[in-house]
């Protein structure tokens, strides 16, 4: 029983580690905003007639930066609705196991 | 006697073109706003899409009229559940006010235009803003460019969530939603 909730610790700390390693977001994002210098191989990925594609980022038809408007793969853990919750639940699930334990120990000895 | 012929067919035909190429063309635009929130807890990011009917004589960029629709349906922060609370009842209230306009009434020209292949002016916008259900008065700084007929639009402006009676849940204005919201949006179209 000890174990398990060593393992809750652990795992809890994992969570807010990876959380905070990966920007402490407040909510997750599921997906990440249009980038906002469109990338580019070839003119053909910058979407528009007349659009350039110059260094690898794209340029339109009037010269200027081209942003991207679909919102891209990606995942941002947030605290409120995802690494909160799942921390706080194996945090308290190991602070029940653990006193469960020493009543187990205690009631034994 | 021939070349007064031409001359004079020459004539005709500038008399009866000049007012035509001078005629307002009808501008369809499409692009996209961008939206921040920045509050204490969190700062939210997201877009929506816009489009427009508008009319533009290009030689006088002050004639511009017409108006830029945004749905509220298109609006993404990245995040499923916060963006049907942005629609809910709480906020936005897609299913009473579907779209975000804004109605252009006049523009004065402060710079420009200027530029050989690419000509560009830069405007001030005033017109009706609508949000919520709710409609003010709004006047944005925008940039307009032009290169033969593609037309770009580029504006941005602030919306200050109380004056269009959108609330939120109690305390998240402040806090977790900025009070004021930064718009900047850019359109583009090809004028016919």
């Amino acid at each position: 029983m000890r174990a398990g909730a060593a393992v809750c610790v652990v795992l809890a700390l994992g969570i807010l580690g990876y959380w905070a390693a990966t920007g402490m977001h407040f909510a997750t994002r599921t997906t990440l905003p249009p980038e906002p210098h469109l990338s580019c191989a070839a003119a053909a990925d910058c979407g528009e007639e007349g659009d350039a594609c110059e260094q690898g980022k794209c340029f339109d038809a009037f010269g200027d930066p081209k942003a991207g408007k679909e919102w891209r793969e990606g995942y941002e853990l947030g605290l409120a609705d995802r690494a909160g919750p799942a921390a706080g639940g194996l945090l308290l699930l190991a602070g029940i196991l653990f006193f469960v334990d020493r009543r187990k120990r205690r009631a034994a000895g | 006697m021939k070349h007064i012929r031409i001359a004079l067919a020459a004539a005709a035909l500038l008399a009866f073109a000049a007012p035509a190429l001078a005629a307002p063309q009808t501008l369809n635009v499409k692009g996209q706003a961008k939206w921040v929130s920045e509050a204490p807890v969190e700062k939210i990011v997201g877009t929506a899409d816009g489009a427009g009917v508008l009319t533009v004589d290009l030689a006088d960029p002050s004639t511009i009229r017409g108006t830029i629709t945004m749905p509220v349906a298109s609006m993404k922060s990245g995040n499923d559940q916060r963006d049907d609370h942005l629609k809910g009842s709480d906020w936005l209230e897609a299913d009473k006010h579907p779209t975000i306009d804004f109605a252009i009434g006049s523009v004065k020209v402060v710079e420009g235009p200027k530029g050989d292949a690419v000509k560009e002016a830069k405007v001030e916008v005033t017109g009706k803003f609508t949000l919520h259900g709710v409609t003010t008065d709004l006047t944005a700084p925008a940039t307009l460019k032009w290169k033969g007929d593609k037309v770009k639009i580029e504006t941005a402006f602030v919306v200050k969530l109380a004056d269009y009676k959108v609330a939120g849940k109690q305390g998240v204005v402040g806090d977790k939603v900025g009070e004021t919201i930064d718009v900047s949006v850019v359109l583009k179209g090809i004028a016919k």
